[in-house]
């Protein structure tokens, strides 16, 4: 039970950080295809059944009353294809997830739940999986559902196209074995921890080895756009810049799910748009700006739900990144009194319209291992121009003490103004560069031409990996969401390596204490806010699932 | 005219190697990497070399160039990087919504501007020309994504009389002529929307070269031998005025493809110039470059067209066959 | 080849002619006053546009006559020195591209030949670039500096005078009036720029102030896709802030809306007067 106690622990090393998912090319703010959806719940993962008996997933009684009808989901962006295990693009598993399913699911507390494997095994030394298939599922083309698949998923398109999978759990798997149809073994070189929360819809799709062995490269595959999965809704039609539409699976194996017979994604770019048709009852289901929840949600007959999670990711801190390469930002000082130029009551109230909170810290303050007794950011431009002052850094003929070039990507330019504005106070000239997200991340991230960056970095449920990437010495690379401020804290990168190998919990989070303690005094990052999305839907649709990226599995209309 | 037709047909090749070449060069030249997108949030350096020789962009780009121009002579234009189809799949695919977009607006523009462009014209001075020539400057003076989401506003959300977005209903489903007539309500207000840009233009221009011609000497003849007013513009001017009218339509047809991305994006029509923009968006190469392709036909067809509408109107042009 | 402009322009009072039409002088009076407020930008406007001064959304009052926008920025201010903006895009724009596309569509036209199939090939290739690929290029590599997008939008919108111009000379250029200063022994650029271009001009100077309107339009749509420069204050900057307020702050679109007409308006009048007071005189 000793070791069972130190997997537990890591198990929460979830390596599900769906971190600064790239906003959806729209052209106004990120229509917000979530990929995942954090809770609110601060509790950590908890306990993987190690064996759980087969839930079957108790369909409700009152099954007929809910079947039926049409469920319009407006789509910021054009999908491209249907097949989610070769891309983490998250316009794609938007809607690609009605219709795949993953081995386990993850509830709203991250917690892994059975989908296509009924129960799973880890053996003690943590590098052995065993899964136990659902027996009876069946692919939409009713093909037999096999241990085959999985393997064939796995190393023909998971550990190859999907980026995340392909960094996560690639480096670390040895071989998958299938013993008999419905048993998928899994092992590993070294114990590995965070594969439940890398086995959903989103993180790893199974799908059919009998359409993708044959008929072509995986990326130009026909069935990529002719999905056959196993999910709860089958493909129909997908228009390109249109609509996809799918419908009931009458034979899906959770049984009596989902209710809606027909499920239609239609794409419309604009915010403005999308927002009258839903207005006008066009569409039942939008995604909903900051500049508009509180009028939406005075509308009668709807509701707004928030969700902690921004543009995509979960628990997601969106921050400036300072590079540490450059003079004047490599100086503490420099970065103390920048730092306390920047307004974040203004950017809450001006920028998120209220739909978000100020940042605290490195970590999310919705997360179970922030630590609430850090201070909130003090904002005073008085003292941060005596800082600036005692640091020999005198205002010039044009009133400013330096020049810094910031590259921020368009769906900031708001965010990008205030900033401005905050460090014109100080004498501080910031030069805007907004250009598009791609842009954006190549110039800061891959080609380092760059003095302020932005990134929103998704935490997710265990800071390993969402937050250590940001500050660990060794991930100072060309690398998307890396260590962008190329911060370096040997004290730091000695703490995560404390933080995962600790099993007790409490002692983790005091860990994880102490390195917030740290970060906050060493300013590596500007941690702004933490931004919330905000979803309308009309009264009569229930049990919307956003966060699991098969959003409308369980939901049902009461008209 | 045969040999004018095959001459121009001739010296298209080296124009179109050259429209690659720069098309190639700006793409190259812009910043950004699809590979970056593919990746989406993560991926490491393995992943991104991968990536690049999966799609050849490891290779220095005077290959990357004699490649793709090698595999555009065999008919093959490549895959798209973000829709994983044949890109010219991708783009027949959009083909239809834009030319019934594109080809509704013009013809309503046509018929509208040019008329209201001889009455105007017709009328140098007095109150419904000026009307009609104030009408038509803020008609052109307003941003087409403006009156667009105005229009939305007004006609589809107050009024009702129009749905908001995209090309047909999409709960009701309906076929056969239901379905006509649904995709033509769709494409009513998108149409008018861009038809009002183009119509401004066209009344500007038809009124500007009606007026100007109106003292030419053929006019003042056929007005010297009596003739009503109506007659001289309608037998005389109006042959004269569509030179410059037609060489603006002509100019228009090369954009017809592309032209709409922002009508497009306000009413969500599935149309060409959203996959251009999304295209570009997604740094979908091979894509981008089909396409540019396609709309550099289309110049050339519309050059075409308007060089032969020329002869056709303007006894007075010839085309030295050489 | 260095002809002195003069020789292009209509003999007599041209200006005279233009003086006599009501709606020529409107336009200029407020094309006018669009200058001086371009020029002085800085003295008129309350206040700077890019700093905070009232609340955010603040409606139009005594204190903000334009209101202010979500950042609590004054409207007016923006509107006053977004006018700058407009002006630089439009004329550099438009001079930039009537300049070549004169100079291409006169020897094509007029000079025929060898010479018409070259340039109109270079024609056709530079209709054939990607416009709005092209400015998002350059605004990507040039950033915003809007000297340089007027430039390259001139360069990109050229080839709708020269096709424009050509097709005017063709028509006219075997003409009787041409035809007797041949036979006269006029020298043929004389001819070309004494009697061809005047008489072909008149659609190109519609064409000109058409430029100046599709330049200002094409950077409000530009902005309007998120590819415009956020931090210039630029009319399609404001229309594009605009449209997320478009249920609740209609001061955001409507005022920079009137300014972007009223400065259209103003070149299509100017336009159609310069079109009367042009026509040629050559029967006089």
């Amino acid at each position: 039970m000793k070791t069972q106690s130190r997997l537990i622990l890591l198990v929460g090393i979830a390596a599900l950080v769906a971190a600064c998912q790239s906003p959806a090319p729209a052209p106004t703010a990120a229509p917000t295809p979530a990929a995942t959806f954090a809770p609110t719940a601060t509790s950590a993962p908890t306990q993987p059944p190690t064996a759980t008996k087969p839930s079957t997933t108790a369909a409700p009684t009152a099954v007929t009353s809910k079947q039926g009808g049409t469920f319009v989901i407006v789509a910021g962006t054009d999908p491209g294809h249907l097949n989610p295990a070769i891309s983490t693009s998250g316009a794609l598993h938007f809607s690609a997830g009605s219709l795949y399913n993953g081995l386990v699911a993850l509830d709203k507390d991250f917690k892994p739940q059975p989908e296509l494997a009924d129960s799973w095994m880890i053996t003690d030394d943590g590098k052995t999986y065993t899964f136990k298939l659902h027996p009876g599922v069946k692919w939409h083309d009713g093909k037999p559902f096999t241990s085959a698949d999985v393997k064939f998923t796995f190393e023909n398109l998971l550990l190859k196209f999907h980026a995340r999978t392909q960094t996560g759990v690639a480096p670390v798997l040895d071989k998958i074995e299938t013993p008999d149809d419905l048993t998928v073994v899994f092992r590993f070189k070294t114990p590995y921890a965070p594969l439940l929360q890398q086995l959903n819809v989103i993180e790893a799709p199974i799908l059919p080895k009998h359409v993708y062995q044959v008929g072509g490269e995986p990326q130009n595959h026909p069935a990529n756009l002719k999905p056959i999965g196993t999910g709860p809704f089958k493909f129909v039609e997908y228009k390109k810049g249109q609509q996809v539409v799918l419908e009931r699976n009458r034979e899906y194996f959770k049984s009596g799910l989902p209710y809606f017979d027909k499920l239609i994604f239609s794409i419309i770019p604009d915010t403005a748009t999308a927002l009258i048709a839903f207005e006008r009852g066009e569409v039942d289901y939008v995604s909903v700006p900051g500049s508009d929840v509180e009028r939406i949600s005075k509308l009668p007959g709807v509701i707004v739900e928030r969700s902690p999670a921004g543009s995509g990711g979960s628990f997601c801190v969106q921050t400036i990144i300072p590079n540490h390469q450059r003079a004047p930002l490599d100086k503490l000082p420099v970065r103390q009194a920048l730092n306390l130029a920047i307004d974040r009551q203004r950017m809450v109230q001006q920028v998120l319209f209220n739909q978000g909170r100020a940042a605290r810290g490195p970590m999310a303050t919705t997360a179970w291992y922030f630590d609430s007794t850090l201070p909130t950011f003090e904002y005073n431009a008085a003292k941060a121009n005596q800082l600036l002052d005692s640091a020999g850094l005198a205002k010039g003929a044009d009133g400013f003490r330096f020049k810094l070039t910031a590259v921020f990507p368009n769906t900031v330019a708001k965010m990008a103004e205030v900033l401005k504005e905050n460090f014109a106070q100080i004498g501080v000239n910031v030069e805007l560069k907004i250009v598009d997200f791609n842009e954006a991340n190549q110039t800061v991230f891959i080609k380092r031409g760059f003095d302020l960056g932005y990134a929103s970095y998704c935490n997710g449920p265990d800071p390993e990996i969402g937050v250590r990437r940001a500050y660990d010495s060794t991930n100072i690379k060309a690398v998307l969401f890396s260590n962008g401020a190329a911060y370096k804290n040997p004290m730091v990168d000695e703490l995560f390596a404390r933080g995962v190998a600790e099993t007790n919990r409490v002692q983790r989070v005091a860990i994880y204490a102490e390195l917030q303690k740290i970060l906050v005094n060493d300013l590596p990052y500007f941690w702004l806010y933490e931004s919330e999305g905000a979803y309308a839907h009309r009264n009569t649709i229930n049990d919307v699932r956003p966060w699991t990226s098969s959003l409308a599995e369980y939901a049902w209309s009461s008209k | 005219m045969r040999a004018y037709l095959v001459r121009r047909l001739l010296q298209l090749a080296p124009v179109v190697l050259l429209i690659l070449a720069i098309n190639f060069t700006l793409i190259q030249l812009a910043p950004g990497d699809p590979v970056l997108i593919l990746a989406g949030d993560s991926g490491n350096e393995t992943y991104y070399a991968e990536m690049r020789a999966k799609y050849g962009l490891d290779r220095p780009a005077y290959e990357q160039f004699a490649r793709y121009v090698l595999n555009i002579l065999r008919g093959d234009f490549g895959y798209s990087f973000r829709y994983g189809q044949p890109v010219f799949a991708v783009i027949l695919e959009r083909v239809p919504a834009t030319l019934l977009l594109m080809l509704t607006a013009q013809t309503i523009a046509i018929i509208v501007g040019i008329g209201l462009g001889m009455i105007a014209g017709s009328r140098p001075s007095g109150n419904l020309g000026l009307f009609i020539r104030t009408g038509a400057a803020l008609g052109y003076a307003l941003p087409v994504f403006w009156i667009g989401q105005l229009s939305i506003l007004f006609f589809a959300y107050q009024l009702g009389w129009f749905p908001v977005y995209g090309m047909e209903s999409l709960r009701a489903g309906y076929t056969g002529i239901a379905r006509v007539f649904d995709i033509a309500h769709h494409l009513a207000l998108p149409a008018l929307t861009l038809a009002v840009v183009e119509i401004g233009l066209l009344v500007r221009l038809t009124d500007a070269t009606l007026r100007d011609l109106s003292g030419e000497d053929f006019a003042r003849t056929a007005r010297a031998k009596g003739l009503r007013e109506t007659i001289v513009v309608r037998r005389h001017i109006l042959r004269n005025a569509l030179l410059p009218v037609v060489t603006a339509i002509g100019g228009q047809l090369g954009a017809l493809l592309t032209g709409a991305v922002l009508v497009e994006i306000v009413f969500a029509w599935p149309g060409l110039g959203r996959l251009l923009y999304d295209a570009m968006l997604a740094r979908d190469y091979p894509l981008l470059m089909a396409m540019f392709l396609v709309s550099a036909f289309g110049v050339v067809i519309g050059n075409l067209i308007t060089d032969l509408l020329y002869t056709r109107i303007d006894p007075r042009v010839r085309f030295e066959a050489r | 080849m260095n002809l002195p402009l003069e020789y292009a322009l209509p003999p007599r009072h041209w200006f005279i002619r233009y003086a006599h039409q009501p709606g020529a002088l409107v336009g200029l009076g407020i094309g006018l006053v669009i200058l001086l407020i371009a020029i002085f930008a800085n003295i008129i406007a309350p206040t700077n546009p890019k700093v905070t001064v009232a609340d955010a959304l603040h409606a139009p009052s005594l204190a903000h006559w334009f209101g202010a926008d979500d950042l609590g920025r004054d409207t007016f201010s923006n509107v006053i020195h977004g006018t700058r903006v407009a002006l630089i895009v439009g004329l550099v724009t438009a001079l930039t591209s009537t300049l070549i596309g004169t100079l291409v569509g006169l020897v094509s036209g007029y000079v025929g030949g060898w010479w018409d199939d070259l340039l109109m090939r270079v024609t056709e290739t530079f209709q054939m670039l990607p416009r709005f690929f092209l400015a998002l290029l350059l605004v990507s590599l040039f950033g915003s500096n809007i000297m340089w997008v007027a430039l390259m939008l001139g360069l990109t919108f050229w080839t709708g005078p020269a096709r424009l111009l050509r097709s005017q000379v063709l028509s006219i250029k075997n003409r009787e009036f041409v035809i007797a200063a041949r036979s006269i022994g006029a020298h043929e650029l004389a001819i070309m720029f004494r009697h061809v271009l005047p008489n072909a001009f008149a659609p190109v100077v519609v064409s000109a102030a058409r430029q100046i309107a599709g330049a200002i339009l094409t950077e409000a749509g530009l902005s309007f896709l998120g590819l415009g420069d956020p931090t210039l204050v630029s009319w399609g900057q404001l229309l594009n802030n605009a449209q997320r307020f478009i249920r609740t702050a209609w001061w955001l679109f409507v005022f920079p809306g009137a300014a972007l007409a009223l400065t259209i308006l103003s070149t299509t009048l100017i336009a159609d007067g310069l079109v009367a007071a042009l026509r040629p005189q050559t029967h006089e």
